[in-house]
């Protein structure tokens, strides 16, 4: 059962973000969140800068992966419309 | 049918290196104000420098009192406080084992190739010879997988055994 979070990113369309596998959420800087999946998967969502040990995007992704994992089977995408800061890019390593 | 354990996990509130020999009884930093940090009586210091822990007795701008014997000159320390957390997921999916690797790591190791596949959890630490962190995991990833599959979040604490960072990799 697969399941996106659709992300606004800053002069592009919504890009989906899988929330299967996720092993782990961290707000790696002021600008960063990185989502660690299984088999050493790693995507880094760049966005506007929050303060100084504040982690509100991490807990805004964090919100929308165990939201859209309770929907039922038929609604593969959260869209994330209200994060609290935006989204400049997303890459994957 | 994914699952996490939601983890709190204690608020750094001021890091540095000591400047001065407070042992027995202090930590000694002229350039912080621990004050300003909202550091208070209670609140979990860690000397990185040698692994230990200790806890504050009291607070001045730039001198904690603690307890196990204070802290010797140029050691890197930080301070969590013992009340204020923000919590963090951690997968219980696709788990292989959890671990009580020190007296103050838990260490989970998922079913992936790639050595990033393991997640460390830093807690205060526990007594010697005791698992009751990986426990208190294990026990967490259990009720997870024994509820509705719609409880994707579920809630655990280490308390007295703080959590104070969770890493992968």
């Amino acid at each position: 059962m697969q399941k996106f979070l659709s992300i606004p990113v800053t002069n592009e369309q919504n890009q989906l973000v899988s929330c299967n596998d996720i092993k782990l959420i961290e707000q790696a800087s002021t600008t960063t969140v990185t989502i660690a999946y299984g088999g050493g998967k790693v995507i880094t969502l760049t966005h506007a800068a929050v303060a100084a040990g504040s982690e509100e995007m991490r807990d805004a992704i964090q919100d929308g992966v165990v939201q859209v994992l309770k929907q039922q089977w038929t609604e593969v995408i959260l869209q994330m419309g209200s994060l609290p800061k935006a989204v400049s890019g997303i890459a994957i390593a | 049918m994914e699952k996490f354990l939601n983890v709190p996990v204690f608020k750094l509130l001021a890091s540095g290196t000591t400047d001065d020999d407070g042992s027995p009884t202090d930590l000694i930093d002229s350039g912080a104000d621990f004050v300003a940090d909202g550091v208070q009586v209670g609140d979990i210091v860690h000397n990185s420098t040698d692994n230990t822990y200790h806890t504050v007795t009291s607070v001045s701008a730039t001198e904690l009192g603690v307890t196990g014997g204070g802290i010797e000159t140029s050691k890197a320390y930080f301070i969590h406080s013992a009340n204020i957390s923000n919590s963090q997921l951690v997968s219980g999916s696709g788990v292989l084992l959890v671990e009580q690797a020190t007296t103050s790591t838990v260490t989970i190791t998922y079913d992936g190739a790639a050595s990033a596949d393991v997640v460390t959890l830093t807690h205060v630490p526990v007594a010697s010879g005791s698992e009751a962190v990986r426990d208190l995991i294990e026990d967490a990833i259990v009720k997870g997988y024994s509820s509705s599959w719609t409880d994707v979040s579920n809630d655990v604490s280490t308390l007295p055994n703080q959590v104070i960072g969770i890493s992968i990799g």
